[in-house]
């Protein structure tokens, strides 16, 4: 695969697809884009970083919303999880269409193999949906990994992915600390 | 309000060995691996720690089905009873729809613990997808319907129900997985 910059090996790529933490709750004068993540997220999305960190190598890439509760859940699960990987953020996926999301995964720089999404939903749903046909319960902080039998990101569609696992902030409660 | 299917695919067992298809029993009488044996309880005691336990477990009457669930069980310390079942084992998806519709009691939490392909093959009649399911892989669906009774696939474009999460508690274990 270093040779092939452009290309990998018949299903190496890797999605991470994950739904922002919790955040605040609205309130007038606050614009919905503009929310920020509570403690309890805070809290959540480094729990989830140190899964990823355990459970096999980080992202090469975090593809975030710009929106603060993306964007913050982004920074503190790559931090979490000890990752140097390039975070790139992307304002047209706050409440993007599955082609948006498609269309920003298309165009990661540097060819990644795996990709870490950090997105909203029910746009996210849609995408997992889309790829792997599964349809997900994503509630904050919930994280996917698909498996991907493409070579290019480019080549993303229908029922080109494979769901590996969903897990969520209740079940890593339940897996324990390591 | 809907209620909750817990899928639990068998923890690894040994191959059959040479000649075993002879001895009586062959496949159906396969038992786990030492790390088979592990998984199972690391899965019970997951299960557990969510604070869901099963109401009811239907189980392959294979014994490495049988096997997973006694162990997971035990470490799961739920009261539920494990019900083998001769048709759970190399069972069509739509037998064990059979099954779950004809539960009785109305239980809220149900789980059901056999094989591939017939388990992947039920989530994806539930959820539109296939995913993977190495063994011990432990799922669950949220399903929409208000009782067993009236639980079905999904039709064009509805979906009976959404996965809520799937994990194989072993990948989170210090021994290094072979593919």
């Amino acid at each position: 695969m270093k040779d092939s910059p452009q290309a990998h090996a018949h299903g190496a790529l890797v999605l991470d697809v994950m739904r922002h933490a919790k955040a605040e709750r609205p309130r007038p004068g606050l614009a919905d884009r503009d929310r920020e993540l509570r403690r309890r997220g805070r809290r959540a999305a480094a729990e989830v970083g140190r899964f990823l960190a355990r459970v096999g190598p980080p992202p090469e890439l975090v593809l975030a919303s710009s929106a603060p509760r993306a964007r913050q859940t982004a920074e503190i699960v790559r931090e979490a999880a000890g990752s140097d990987a390039p975070l790139e953020l992307a304002d047209e996926l706050y409440l993007a269409p599955v082609r948006v999301y498609l269309r920003a995964l298309a165009g990661v720089g540097g060819a990644p193999g795996h990709v870490l999404l950090v997105g909203h939903q029910p746009d996210l749903a849609l995408l997992v949906r889309e790829l792997c046909g599964t349809e997900p319960a994503f509630p904050t902080a919930a994280l996917a990994r698909l498996r991907l039998d493409v070579e290019r990101w480019t080549a993303l569609g229908r029922g080109t992915g494979r769901l590996e696992w969903l897990v969520t902030p209740d079940v890593l409660a339940g897996l324990g600390a390591p | 309000m809907g209620v909750s299917l817990y899928i639990l695919r068998h923890a690894e067992a040994l191959p059959l060995g040479p000649g075993a298809a002879e001895h009586a029993g062959g496949d159906h009488a396969r038992v786990l691996a030492p790390d088979g044996r592990r998984a199972a309880r690391l899965v019970g005691r997951f299960l557990a720690r969510l604070g869901e336990p099963p109401e009811r477990v239907l189980v392959s009457s294979a014994a490495r089905a049988r096997e997973t669930a006694e162990l997971a069980r035990d470490a799961g310390g739920w009261s539920a009873p494990n019900e083998p079942s001769d048709a759970l084992y190399g069972a069509t998806p739509e037998k064990v729809l059979d099954v779950l519709r004809s539960l009785e009691g109305r239980p809220s939490r149900v789980l059901v613990v056999a094989h591939q392909p017939t388990l992947g093959l039920l989530i994806r009649a539930f959820t539109g997808g296939e995913p993977e399911l190495a063994p011990a892989t432990l799922a669950h669906v949220e399903l929409r319907a208000e009782g067993w009774r009236d639980v079905g696939p999904g039709g064009r474009g509805e979906r009976a129900g959404r996965l809520a999460w799937l994990f194989d508690p072993t990948l989170l274990g210090a021994r290094p997985r072979g593919t």
